[in-house]
């Protein structure tokens, strides 16, 4: 334990060890440290490091430590696997030959938008019938998926989960459709896709409008089997990490010069927007992307403010 | 009151001490065990603002005294303290 404590001890930056060190260790000494006192100096090895250190050792400091949180947290995630298949629906209404008169032309118009009405409502039946409540609880069932429950527990609950694990994106005028599902284990999410394929056949069969043979279902992609999974996602949270680390280093660093920080992260959040409205135009401001400016905006701000600080204080050269 | 820097100051009122007499002295006023990282946090900075100075020399155990500003800062937030607690003790008794 001594030698522990001896370790911690030494671990206080050296300024403060040519100054303190002969006394604190006659404390220890003293004392007869246990492990609450280990904790406790190390605790305040650190402390006294990050009080003393210059922003410049502090910044990529933090910024590292915040990168192996974040390493350490994606470690301890459960991963996911994300399987997917691509399907197209094709109408089987029959078209005519190119007709040559000017009545012709304008029945087949008519009828191209009544093949793509069919499509969609053959679309929407699918994706209903492969979001039917019942149909899932059987695959929850069979694929015993989500074992230790979800939420209150309940099999509606998982219900609730499956259905948000799951992701229809229609392109082609909503003749071709992706379905992903992503859930911990690669195999089962290749089963669950493979089902809800199933499903989507019957709700084609099922959802045809009365009188006409349903659409055409062909897979073009059948469920994949991932390799890779796709949460966490490492180099992301690492990167996130990363620049949190740094921007509270920095932050901590440049808090003597806090009314410049706070004024850079004030004025970079409408400055974003602004600019990116410039460039983007009008449609910007009907998407989800003015929040996300937002906040970028605002960090890149405090950053740009801290480092302004910082850089007046003590400059990098010289 | 669990202040480390407070605690220090409350110990160091009535004559110099060294480190392990100030843990001692603490603990036995205050019922708080201050651990040797938190109570040299709390010298490092009294020393840096100077409310506390080094006294004597020659030994490894390095007594500390408080200085003529750190006995006024102490005052003053006794003086805080203590109406603080004058109030809540008057708000306490039943009416």
């Amino acid at each position: 334990m001594r030698r522990l404590m001896r370790f911690a001890a030494r671990l206080y930056p050296a300024a403060w060890r040519a100054r303190y060190g002969e006394e604190f260790e006659a404390l220890l000494e003293d004392i007869g440290p246990g492990w609450r006192d280990v904790w406790n100096v190390l605790g305040g090895a650190l402390k006294m490091q990050i009080t003393t250190w210059a922003w410049w050792k502090l910044v990529p400091a933090l910024g590292l430590a915040g990168a192996i949180v974040m390493a350490v947290a994606a470690f301890t995630m459960q991963p996911r696997y994300e399987s997917s298949a691509v399907i197209r629906v094709t109408p089987t209404v029959v078209r005519e030959s190119p007709g040559q008169s000017l009545e012709q032309e304008m029945r087949d118009q008519v009828r191209h938008q009544a093949v793509a009405i069919q499509v969609r409502h053959q679309v929407v039946a699918m994706v209903v019938k492969a979001q039917d409540p019942t149909s899932l609880k059987d695959i929850i069932h069979d694929e015993r998926l989500y074992p230790r429950g979800v939420g209150r527990g309940t099999i509606e609950d998982a219900v609730a989960q499956l259905q948000r694990d799951t992701r229809f994106v229609p392109s082609d005028g909503a003749q071709v459709l992706a379905v992903s599902f992503r859930y911990p284990d690669a195999i089962k999410a290749q089963r669950v896709i493979q089902k809800l394929i199933g499903l989507m056949m019957e709700g084609n069969i099922g959802g045809a409008v009365e009188g006409q043979t349903p659409s055409l279902v062909t897979v073009l992609d059948p469920a994949s089997l991932p390799i890779k999974p796709v949460y966490p996602n490492w180099p992301f949270m690492i990167a996130i990490g990363l620049g949190a680390g740094a921007l509270i280093g920095c932050l901590y660093s440049a808090r003597s010069g806090w009314r410049v920080v706070l004024f850079s992260g004030a004025v970079g959040a409408p400055l974003t927007i602004g600019l990116a409205g410039l460039v983007w135009g009008r449609p910007l401001l009907h998407s989800h992307a003015p929040p996300v400016l937002a906040v970028g905006g605002c960090l890149l701000g405090l950053t740009v403010g801290s480092v302004v600080v910082l850089l007046r204080r003590r400059p990098l050269t010289g | 009151m669990s202040d480390p820097t407070l605690l220090v100051l409350a110990s160091l009122a009535d004559g110099e001490k060294h480190g392990y007499a100030v843990m001692e002295d603490v603990m036995r006023f205050a019922g708080v065990r201050l651990g040797p990282g938190t109570l040299y946090g709390a010298i490092t900075r009294l020393e840096q603002r100077g409310w506390i100075r080094p006294v004597g020399g020659g030994d490894r155990r390095q007594p500390y005294a408080l200085t003529a500003v750190g006995r006024t800062y102490l005052e003053a937030q006794v003086a805080n303290l203590d109406r603080v607690l004058r109030t809540a003790m008057e708000r306490l008794r039943p009416a």
